[in-house]
């Protein structure tokens, strides 16, 4: 006590002077540890600012601290410092005058500060904590907010050291040991750094910032660190390089994502790397046109960005821009060796035969009536290939869509546009031609009469057409600037109505055409629009599909702007309050794309690696080549490559070279996609020509349907599973895909293709299913009972109306998708087909049954599925007199189509021949 | 008497070789007069016959190569019903048809299907009624080719109504033998060979040059997923022999 009153008193005595005079303090500790009070001025008041620091440092020397030199001046601030620190302390206040003590913690380090910067070096067991204090200007407020971070021997070797100004900042540090430890991350999210700048090998941080993200800048190459789920993740940088990745870390560099699990991976950049010097270690190597990687429990992917495949894209524009589909290329290396070689010689225009363009096309339409949606769809939606005709399609009409393409073909087909101006100037004389007929006045005041440019605008087959013809006749590169000048002309001249009973108006507003009131402003390839389009558009009003377009648009050209508001999507705004449809909303029933776009590279496989998608080359060495089906996740296909020849994997086939063994390894249903691509024209038509001849009929051309990867492979991957679905019956009836899909497409499909605006759309059983009855609950029941349709199949009814050949009221089937009426589809077909061979039995006895061909089956199975059991029976008493060629030619259709809903004999027969058409070209 | 008796005698034996010559004769001018008839049927006909025969013959080698050998497949063999498949071999046993068989197979293609185009054939110019129905068909399969016999009846109805037995013969493009005989050995190597999965080197010791061996795991998937559906294809005269193997 008496000690403590008369250490008070001496301070007193000290600080006086200080306070009031010119004095000069310092406080230092002698080579023995002790500290001194040093009063150069002989003053005898000790200024208050040392007070504090001169505890402090007692505080240090009581609890063990070494201090090897120190020295501070009257304000407190250290001048000269060498602290060897043991235990935790808080020194804030020694870096800078201005921090508190408890912004800097530190534990065995050494404290050194010369020309007021501070060194702090780590020792072993070492750690020095930042909690940094400053006050930002954000939005024109003063904030504070506080600066992290961590440098602790977990993270570095002794001997790293961060160097301080007096505000707390890091000018310069040497952290040894390479690795960066993000394991401060709070709560998962990524603690960033930003500026950081690898020097001679050194990571020199210039400044601390919080940031969202780590970003690390190396050089020109940018990386991203995160820990797998959720957790930290950790990265080595040796010599401005990526040098490791750790366990359980998250990496995007270089246009790779890679996912680490397993043990570290070893990051080197070399043109001529030798794998075989590394298969001790897990490796990922970059030369300038190549890659290889091994080792087990880490994958990558390929993103796009990437600098040794530049030409890589990892998103595809499927419908609509910028609707796009991510294309994933992920390689898993466990225990195996991957090498993907860049092909030489492929540009852009190879790889790419997406569309280069799109025009904008309008529909200034609203249908208030059954037959108006029919029409509509008709006139506007059905595409024209190269192998089909709208006649091919229609039931009926068609007459505007087979006008509008026979126009474009012959106004294009003969001539070679060259430019724009010529372009024009065909226009201009079909529009005078026109007028001449028709006179100018008089054509402007017909609304259902077109301008030849009308037909281009509004309608998906002539602008598809133009397309097409375009292409076949010019370069990618040169089409483009053509349809360029079409899109501009188009729009300069305006917008035609494509129908009466037009409520909705769009105005132009000199750039662009903007909708005012929600009208659709539709894509010259209409299947881009289609599916956001029905799948928020279709709507249900009595028993009719009542279209509307509450779809705003400005589009010009794929990558540009496009502005959406698609009611009831998930929408996203980006900071210019554009939407953007959310991807998952419109994709969320279906997988990532399996097919990578573009094949810009070669990849060499060895050992297990599994390998998602690609194109590969599959070279070396020893044994045998076993292929193994993974079932458990079938998307996933799992090759065990020891290789002695020379392989290659194009999408799911995989051949040696000479071609001698293939396997394939495609779906039931990509295969026949594949082969609706492959077949060739000449034996389509021949073939063709030959059924016509033999049955008198003309098969209708479903090719179109089944020929489009991407657009088609959820239709006919659906026709499959429905076929599966109904050979479950219990009376071991068995339907082939092919069987459900002219049945479906003959029902309407082919008419009302409203699969093409969206692959989840609902699907009326009464309007192209032909499930007339399926609404009746005992017609289920029966239907569930036999196991021909699953008892887990959603069916909706809708309210009986009179059948489509106005004969009998019936209970329509309704179904929540395509696919769901698919699985009905083929359900009744099986039971029709079981229905009709035991009434053939009774009639015929079982002799005769087994002498039954598959082309009479189907058509006797088609007519009861057309007709019904008990008119399907009638006819088939009377066998001979109506399975047998059609004569005299079919008759011509209606404006509603109604022979074909009269005559199910002539439906059955088509139906046969167009699958026999089909068959016979290998599609199925 | 006994004069008189030798002159009967020889009378008669006269007369005897006298009529035995005359129906010689007789039958041999007849008998020159068919064979010049069919001759000329043959010459007249054939050649759109025989062209029947090779069209027909073409589509029973595909359809029968498609469909692992049969044109119809019997109730006894196990097929897939969906792809109209047989299996060849399931869990080590072989049911492989013989050649025999698939020559059998052709013909009844040929026989059931050659009918319309018999009936299509016309005679540039001539207005002679005539019905051409086929009677039997073999099939000889042999390597690089197969050779096709039409055994046929041409009615013509005229003046007179004429029936004629005629044949026509035509040979076919095809390497159905080779193609069998490579199923025989792929069926084989699966029998002996215990293999999970498909193994793409072996199949290359298996393959010639004049072939492709398709392997598709997932053709059969929705109705199989053990089976493994083989496409055998030659690539001189296109054929596919498709079979179906089960472990």
């Amino acid at each position: 006590m008496i000690r403590k009153c008369l250490f008070g008193i001496v301070c007193i005595l000290i600080v006086l002077p200080i306070v009031t005079g010119d004095s000069q303090f310092f406080l230092r500790v002698d080579p023995s540890g002790n500290l001194i009070l040093e009063d150069q001025s002989g003053e005898q008041e000790v200024p208050t600012q040392l007070v504090g620091v001169y505890n402090q440092i007692k505080g240090f020397l009581k609890s063990g601290v070494k201090i090897g030199n120190l020295v501070v001046d009257e304000k407190g601030k250290v001048v000269d410092a060498s602290i060897d620190v043991k235990n935790s302390l808080t020194l804030g206040n020694l870096v800078g005058i201005k921090l508190k003590d408890s912004w800097i913690i530190v534990r065995n380090v050494r404290f050194e500060k010369q020309d007021g910067l501070t060194k702090i070096t780590l020792k072993k067991e070492g750690s020095i904590e930042l909690n940094i204090e400053k006050v930002v200007e954000k939005d024109g407020k003063e904030e504070k907010i506080i600066l992290k971070s961590l440098y602790d021997s977990k993270n570095f070797d002794p001997n790293s050291w961060i160097k301080l100004n007096g505000e707390g900042e890091v000018l310069e540090s040497e952290l040894l040991g390479k690795k960066i430890d993000l394991s401060v991350i709070p709560e998962g999210k990524l603690f960033g750094i930003k500026d950081l700048e690898i020097i001679d090998g050194k990571l020199v941080i210039k400044g601390n910032q919080i940031t969202g993200h780590f970003r690390a800048f190396l050089g020109e190459d940018s990386i991203k660190v995160g820990g797998l789920e959720k957790g930290s993740g950790s990265i080595t940088i040796l010599n401005g390089k990526l040098d490791k990745i750790s366990s359980n870390t998250k990496v995007d560099f270089n246009g790779f994502i890679f996912r680490v699990k397993g043990p570290e991976v070893n990051m080197y950049y070399d043109n001529n790397f030798d794998y075989s010097k590394h298969e001790d270690e897990n490796y990922f190597a970059q030369g300038s046109a190549k890659i290889w990687a091994g080792g087990s429990g880490f994958s990558f992917n390929l993103v796009e960005g990437n600098k040794i495949f530049p030409e890589f894209i990892d998103s595809i524009i499927i419908y609509a821009s910028p609707l796009t589909k991510k294309t994933l290329f992920e390689v898993s290396v466990n225990g195996g060796r991957i090498e993907i070689n860049k092909k030489e010689g492929i540009n852009q225009e190879q790889r790419d035969k997406k569309p280069i363009f799109w025009m904008l096309a309008k529909l200034k339409t609203y249908i208030d009536s059954g037959e108006g949606l029919d029409e509509a769809l008709k006139e506007t939606y059905n595409d024209l290939g190269k192998d089909k005709t709208m006649y091919d399609f229609s039931v009926a009409g068609g007459s505007e869509a087979l006008h509008q393409y026979n126009f474009w073909e012959e106004l294009l087909n003969s001539k070679v546009i060259q430019n724009r101006e010529e372009f024009e100037s065909i226009i201009d004389s079909e529009i005078k031609k026109l007028e001449t007929t028709y006179g100018k006045e008089e054509l402007e005041k017909v609304e259902e009469v077109y301008y030849p440019k009308i037909k281009v605008v509004y309608g998906g087959g002539g602008a598809s057409s133009i397309h097409s013809v375009l292409e076949e006749k010019l370069s990618a590169e040169e089409v483009g600037p053509i349809l360029d000048s079409c899109f501009f002309y188009f729009q300069l001249t305006g917008y035609y109505n494509v129908m009466k009973n037009s409520i909705i108006t769009e105005e132009w507003n000199g750039d662009s055409i903007r909708s005012k009131t929600g009208n659709l402003l539709v894509p010259a390839n209409l299947r881009d629009l289609r599916e956001d389009y029905v799948r928020n558009n279709i709507k249900y009003d009595d028993d009719y599909m009542l279209p509307f377009f509450p779809l705003n648009i400005e589009a010009e050209r794929v990558g540009e702007t496009l502005h959406y508001n698609i009611l009831g999507m998930d929408e996203e705004e980006d900071e210019e309050n554009n939407a953007r449809l959310d991807e998952e909303a419109i994709y969320n029933q279906e997988k990532v794309s399996k097919y990578l776009f573009g094949y810009p590279f070669d990849i060499s496989v060895e050992g297990d690696v599994e390998l998602t998608d690609g194109r590969v080359k599959v070279s070396s060495s020893e044994e045998d080549v076993l292929f193994s089906f993974n079932k458990e996740n079938p998307d996933l296909v799992s090759y065990d490559f020891v290789l002695n020849n020379q392989y290659v994997l194009d999408e799911f086939l995989l051949s040696n070279k000479e071609g001698g063994v293939i396997l394939d390894v495609s779906y039931p249903w990509e295969k026949t996609i594949q082969r609706g691509i492959d077949v060739d024209p000449i034996v389509i038509k021949n073939v063709k020509k030959n059924i016509q001849e033999q049955w008198g009929v003309r098969p209708r051309s479903y090719f179109g349907f089944l020929n489009e990867k991407y657009v088609e492979d959820d239709l006919a991957r659906w026709i499959y599973e429905a076929s599966d679905s109904a050979n479950n019956n219990k009376y071991g009836i068995k339907v082939a895909p092919s069987e459900v899909f002219v049945t479906y497409m003959a029902e309407g499909g082919a008419v009302v293709s409203t699969y093409y605006f969206g692959h989840n759309v609902p699907a009326g059983g009464y309007l192209y299913l032909g499930l007339d009855t399926l609404g009746d609950k005992n017609e289920q029941r029966r239907l569930m009972d036999g196991r021909f349709i699953p008892s887990t199949l959603r069916i909706e009814s809708i309210k009986s109306i009179m059948n489509q050949a106005d004969t009998e009221r019936v209970t329509p089937a309704e179904f929540e998708t395509l696919r769901d009426g698919l699985i009905a589809v083929a359900g009744v077909f099986a039971q029709r087909k079981y229905s009709f061979l035991s009434d053939f039995k009774d009639l015929y006895g079982e002799e005769e049954l087994n002498k039954l061909t598959d082309d009479e089956i189907f058509f006797w199975s088609s007519l009861y599925y057309n007709a019904g059991e008990s008119l399907g029976k009638k006819f088939l008493k009377q066998r001979t007199k109506v399975y047998f060629p059609w004569s005299g030619g079919e008759p011509k259709p209606d404006d509603s189509g109604g022979y074909e809903l009269k005559n199910p004999r002539l439906n059955s027969l088509i139906r046969m021949t167009t699958r026999k058409w089909l068959e016979d070209c290998g599609v199925f | 008497m006994q004069k008189r008796g030798q002159i009967t005698l020889f009378v008669i034996i006269g007369i005897l070789i006298l009529v035995v010559v005359g129906l010689f004769l007789f039958f041999r001018e007849n008998s020159r007069n068919q064979s010049d008839m069919n001759s000329l049927m043959l010459e007249k006909f054939n050649p759109y016959v025989k062209s029947c025969l090779k069209e027909i013959g073409e589509k029973a080698l595909l359809y029968v190569t498609r469909h692992g050998g049969y044109y119809k497949i019997p109730n006894e063999v196990l097929k897939s019903a969906l792809l109209d498949i047989p299996y060849y071999s399931v869990s080590k046993n072989k049911y492989i048809p013989s050649v025999n068989r698939i020559e059998d197979e052709t013909s009844g293609y040929i026989n059931e299907n050659i009918k319309g185009c018999l009936s299509s054939i016309s005679l540039a110019g001539n207005s002679t009624d005539f019905e051409l129905l086929a009677e039997g068909v073999s099939v000889e399969i042999d390597y690089d080719k197969v050779k096709l016999a039409l055994g046929y009846n041409l009615f013509i109805n005229g003046s007179s109504y004429q029936k004629f037995n005629l044949e026509a013969e035509e040979f076919v493009d095809s390497d159905i033998k080779d193609l069998h005989k490579l199923s025989e050995d792929l069926v084989d190597y699966y029998s002996k060979n215990n293999i999970e999965g498909v193994c793409i080197t072996c199949l290359e010791d298996l393959s010639k040059s004049n072939f492709i061996i398709e392997v598709s795991p997932s053709l059969n998937l929705l109705e199989d997923p053990d089976s493994l559906t083989l496409s055998l294809i030659s690539k001189r005269t296109k054929e596919e022999f498709r079979f179906l193997i089960k472990k």
